[in-house]
């Protein structure tokens, strides 16, 4: 039997492995230190050659290019493209909706949304430190102390990580809508979106104007999909504490149609802020979104 | 409503089962952590609303359908006037002999949705008789007054009957209830297998005289009553009454109109009464409470022969009751005279103090009287030419001069009504008054105390004795305390008893209807002296005394002063010379012609027509070979005892009906059975209800894997 963070760590190397992640590409020119994966903001010392310039006096003489001036009978100096590594804020949603523990389908295995939840945010952290980067993690809380894990790259960052998710427990409001972003690099929140679409995006879309490159993991557990008890349930808030009859043959598809209503606004809402959506079945394999993730970063990234 | 299996009602109350499931399930069902839900109410309020309204409409259509099963399996039974309803019941399988009494008065003429009440009735009727079993006889007895039997009585040609009875049409008269049971009886005797059906809408003023002795007597005969109401109450606002009286202080041609209008409704009638003179129209906003009657008085000038009034305005069911046509001609009241034979100083002690004071108010269907008061020196050709009624009370004697003056203006056409007294004992009965009358009377003896009166006999031979008895019938529910210490019997001969009207409990004649030449002459077996009887003090002595004098008046004087109703008989003088009558209405058309029969004795020298049914203005035209002799206006109103028409509170004929009908309680109050269509409609509910939980179960269960994909 394993440690439930050794088991964590298996888990999501095998989510990793699947989706063939060996790095979290950017779509943007992303701010940081040099020698990483990344497209820098800033022309360095890079090996991608980026443009020509006219020589200028002081110009390291290494970096003209004699044929160019065979060519044109002109003196023009090579610029290179940098290579920075960036840093990756994963931001986990850590509310009470968060712990719903229930199978996905009558007489299945129960699924953890929380646990769902800490196992994609943990291959997130895999293939972002398997591409040199650094993986920070924000667990935002409404009404609590807030955990916040700063930005580090190496395998034992990972497993700080494994360990700092396996802390987060479901519990109060949703602290996303309050939370404030750090820094510039690239920012990843995961999080049930049980909370009006507006609030839930505009602390994100604040980190996007302050220049981070921003994604929004939306995961639902199978039953806030389908609705699909076998019967009669009373549904309890833990948030709240609101106690709701729910009879699955009169609301069932009632329900599910409010909630694709929901997403579809959550996803606009996103998008129309800049900021990157990806859904995620949290009863499905999570290679799935991890692999979205990969390919819906953006165009003219560097392959890891 | 009636319960075939009332003692299945109780199971209604498992309509609480679907409640207590509903309660139960809450409290028994598992609970999960899941804010989903809630979040997805809260963001759509409108949404989570409308589910809420759903799941408790839900639940009530769940108890409603419970409660309906249990109640439609009691069996409910409704009322209904389908034409195949309850007609099994009603006749069995066996040959019946059904006399079908059928309202067809003016109030009948009233309807909802397009189908008069007679329409109803008549098809009813048809499907009645078109369903009775082979070797079964039928007849109808129309019940508006007068009642008659239609066709030749009881027939075995059912279909015939059933033709006839479609071919009618209501009549603008009122009922006739008494006389039709009556006649509907005289067609059952013998017949042991005897049926009939009254379909009727009830109407109050028709039905609510009938006293249960007609029915009583046709049940006494073996004959079995049902009683099928046909229709709801309506609202009706009528113009009852129209009268017009001189108004000399407003000038000479000025008459005062004195309309009287009835509304039946729940809500009073505010409306206009229009008076049309001429080519003049007064208009006057009116207003009647509900269920009251009002009287206005319109002074106006008398600028032609006929006011034509009308309501306008508010609903109502029965227009045909709405317009009145009255004569404005202000000096044609009825004149009586009154003489005293043993007037008294004391007035209240004077037999005449009592009887002025009935008659100033009036006479129904003579309007207003002019009371002119006698003594017996004015017993001349001169002083009584221009009376058309003579009241000789108490008179002891009459000179020979006197008596031939009055037996000459008698035969002219005046009234006569005598009551006895003192002075008039059985001396002046066998002695002046046996020279006055036609025929001479057997005897008189003196009667019992306090016997009380029976029912008028309508069924006379006699119009003067019929004329009577109706006239007289009013006054009988009011008379029911009558004490009367002493009475004389009028005994006429075995052969003239159908001159008697009216009897007393003991079977003493009370009231005589004689007529000689153009004149009737009415005689009231009593005093109306205090000392005889308390008749003056009874509530009935006021319609008893307008009764006498009307009777007595007859249809000549009645003509004169105002209108007939619609099938009453008409009677006119006519002149020895006349060969035709002709009736005709507003525009000309000839409604009405009879011819002059060849021996035209003196007593015979009337015109005796019955009333054409629609009311309106009339114009009676004698001919003679050489031309018009006399034109003369008559007036028909509608029946005022229909207006406004008023349905029965409730079937109020006597218990003699309830026990003929007694024998198949479905009968009297057709029905229709609920319980196989309300189930058919409860099971309709169920079955739509499941569908739709089949069709949510379905679409829930088949698709979470596209949702998510259509999430995502």
């Amino acid at each position: 039997m394993l440690e439930p963070a050794a088991a964590l760590r298996v888990e999501a190397g095998e989510v990793v492995r699947r989706a063939g992640a060996t790095g979290l590409p950017t779509g943007r020119p992303q701010h940081g230190a040099a020698g990483g994966l990344h497209v820098g903001r800033r022309r360095g010392g890079g090996i991608e050659f980026a443009e020509h310039r006219d020589y200028a006096p002081g110009d390291d003489l290494r970096h003209l290019d004699w044929r160019a001036y065979a060519r044109r009978d002109r003196l023009l100096v090579k610029r290179f493209e940098a290579e920075v590594h960036t840093d990756v804020w994963l931001v986990l949603d850590g509310s009470a909706s968060m712990a719903l523990v229930e199978p996905a389908v009558s007489g299945g295995e129960p699924v953890d949304k929380l646990h769902r939840f800490r196992v994609l945010a943990l291959a997130i952290g895999l293939a972002t430190v398997a591409g040199g980067d650094a993986i920070g993690l924000d667990v935002p809380a409404a009404d609590g102390p807030a955990t916040s894990l700063p930005p580090r790259g190496g395998s034992a960052a990972t497993r700080t990580l494994g360990d700092a998710l396996l802390q987060v427990r479901g519990a109060g409001e949703p602290g996303l809508p309050s939370w404030r972003p750090r820094g510039r690099g690239a920012v990843l929140a995961l999080t049930d979106g049980l909370a009006p679409a507006d609030a839930v995006v505009a602390p994100l879309a604040a980190a996007r104007r302050a220049g981070a490159e921003v994604t929004l993991v939306h995961g639902l557990h199978p039953r806030e999909i389908a609705f699909d008890f076998e019967s009669v349930m009373t549904l309890r808030c833990e948030e709240t504490g609101d106690e709701r009859i729910f009879d699955p043959r009169r609301m069932q598809d009632e329900a599910a149609m409010m909630m694709q209503a929901h997403c579809r606004a959550l996803r606009f809402a996103a998008e129309s802020a800049g900021v990157r959506y990806v859904f995620a079945d949290l009863g499905g394999d999570l290679a799935a979104p991890l692999r979205e993730l990969l390919a819906s970063a953006g165009q003219g990234r560097r392959s890891a | 409503m009636e319960l075939l299996r009332p003692e299945l009602l109780p199971f209604a109350l498992a309509a609480l089962i679907p409640l207590w499931l509903h309660l139960r399930g809450r409290r028994h069902a598992p609970q999960l952590a899941f804010s989903a839900l809630r979040f997805l109410l809260e963001q759509d309020p409108a949404r989570a609303r409308a589910m809420r309204l759903r799941e408790r409409a839900l639940i009530a259509l769940r108890m409603v359908a419970t409660a309906g099963i249990a109640v439609a399996l009691a069996g409910p039974l409704l009322p209904s006037c389908g034409p195949a309803a309850g007609q099994g019941a009603m006749l069995g399988d066996e040959p019946v002999d059904l006399v079908v009494l059928l309202d067809d008065s003016l109030s009948m003429r009233a309807g909802t949705g397009g189908e008069s009440r007679f329409s109803v009735a008549s098809k009813r009727a048809a499907a009645l008789v078109a369903s009775l079993p082979r070797g079964s006889r039928a007849a109808v007895v129309r019940t508006a007054r007068p009642a008659d039997v239609l066709g030749s009585g009881l027939i075995s040609d059912l279909r015939s009957v059933a033709t006839e009875l479609r071919g009618l049409r209501p009549r603008a008269s009122a009922d006739d209830g008494e006389r039709a049971f009556a006649l509907a009886s005289r067609l059952l005797v013998g017949s042991e297998r005897g049926r009939m059906v009254l379909l009727s809408d009830l109407e109050r003023a028709g039905w609510a005289a009938v006293q249960g002795t007609a029915v009583a007597g046709a049940v006494a005969r073996g004959a079995r009553v049902d009683v099928v109401a046909v229709g709801g109450d309506v609202v009706d606002t009528a113009v009852v009454s129209a009268r017009a009286e001189p108004a000399p202080d407003r000038g000479a041609r000025a008459v005062r109109l004195f309309v009287t209008i009835g509304h039946h409704g729940p809500r009073p009638f505010v409306g206009t009464l229009l008076v049309e003179i001429g080519s003049r129209a007064i208009r006057r906003g009116v207003e009647v409470a509900a269920g009251a009657e009002r009287t206005f008085e319109l002074p106006v000038a008398a600028d032609a022969p006929i006011a034509r009034v009308a309501l306008l305005g508010g609903d109502d069911a029965l227009p045909e009751n709405d317009v009145r046509h009255v004569r404005l001609a202000g000096d044609e009241a009825v004149r009586v005279g009154l003489l005293n034979g043993a007037p008294r100083p004391v007035p209240r002690e004077d037999e005449l103090f009592f009887l002025r004071r009935a008659l100033e108010v009036g006479a129904p269907g003579l309007g207003a009287l002019a009371l002119d008061e006698l003594r017996e020196a004015d017993l001349t050709a001169e002083r009584i030419a221009h009376l058309d009624v003579l009241v000789l009370a108490n008179v002891a004697e009459l000179a020979p001069t006197a008596l031939a003056a009055l037996i000459a203006r008698i035969e002219a056409g005046m009234g006569v009504v005598v009551t006895l007294g003192d002075g008039a004992g059985r001396a002046a009965v066998l002695g002046w008054l046996g020279g006055l009358l036609p025929e001479t009377l057997a005897d008189a003896q003196t009667g019992a105390a306090d016997p009380g009166v029976r029912q008028a006999d309508l069924l006379h031979p006699l119009p003067i004795t019929v004329a009577l008895a109706r006239r007289l019938q009013p006054a009988i529910p009011a008379l029911g305390e009558l004490r009367a210490q002493r009475r004389l019997g009028l005994l006429p001969r075995p052969d003239l008893d159908a001159h008697v009207a009216l009897r007393w409990s003991d079977g003493l004649p009370a009231a005589l209807g004689f007529a000689r030449g153009r004149g009737r002459i009415v005689l009231w077996g009593s005093s109306i002296d205090l000392d005889w009887c308390d008749l003056p003090l009874q509530p009935g002595f006021v319609p008893l005394a307008a009764g006498l004098v009307a009777a007595a008046a007859g249809q000549g004087a009645e003509r004169a002063t105002t209108a007939v109703a619609p099938g009453e008989p008409i009677d006119l003088p006519r002149r020895e010379e006349a060969r035709t009558l002709e009736i005709r209405d507003a525009a000309g058309a000839v409604v009405r012609t009879m011819q002059a029969p060849l021996d035209s004795t003196a007593s015979r020298r009337r015109w005796r027509a019955v009333a054409p049914d629609a009311p309106g203005v009339y114009e009676a035209i004698e001919r003679s070979a050489a031309g018009v002799l006399e034109q003369r206006v008559l007036v028909v109103a509608p029946d005022p005892a229909e207006n406004p028409a008023a349905r029965l509170a409730g079937l109020d004929l006597p218990e003699p009906t309830a026990t003929a009908g007694a024998a198949s309680g479905s009968a009297r109050r057709p029905r229709w059975p609920v319980a196989p269509y309300a189930l058919a409609g409860l099971l309709l509910l169920l079955a739509g209800e499941g569908l739709l939980l089949v069709r949510g179960a379905r679409g829930g269960r088949g698709g979470r894997g596209g949702r998510a994909q259509e999430a995502a």
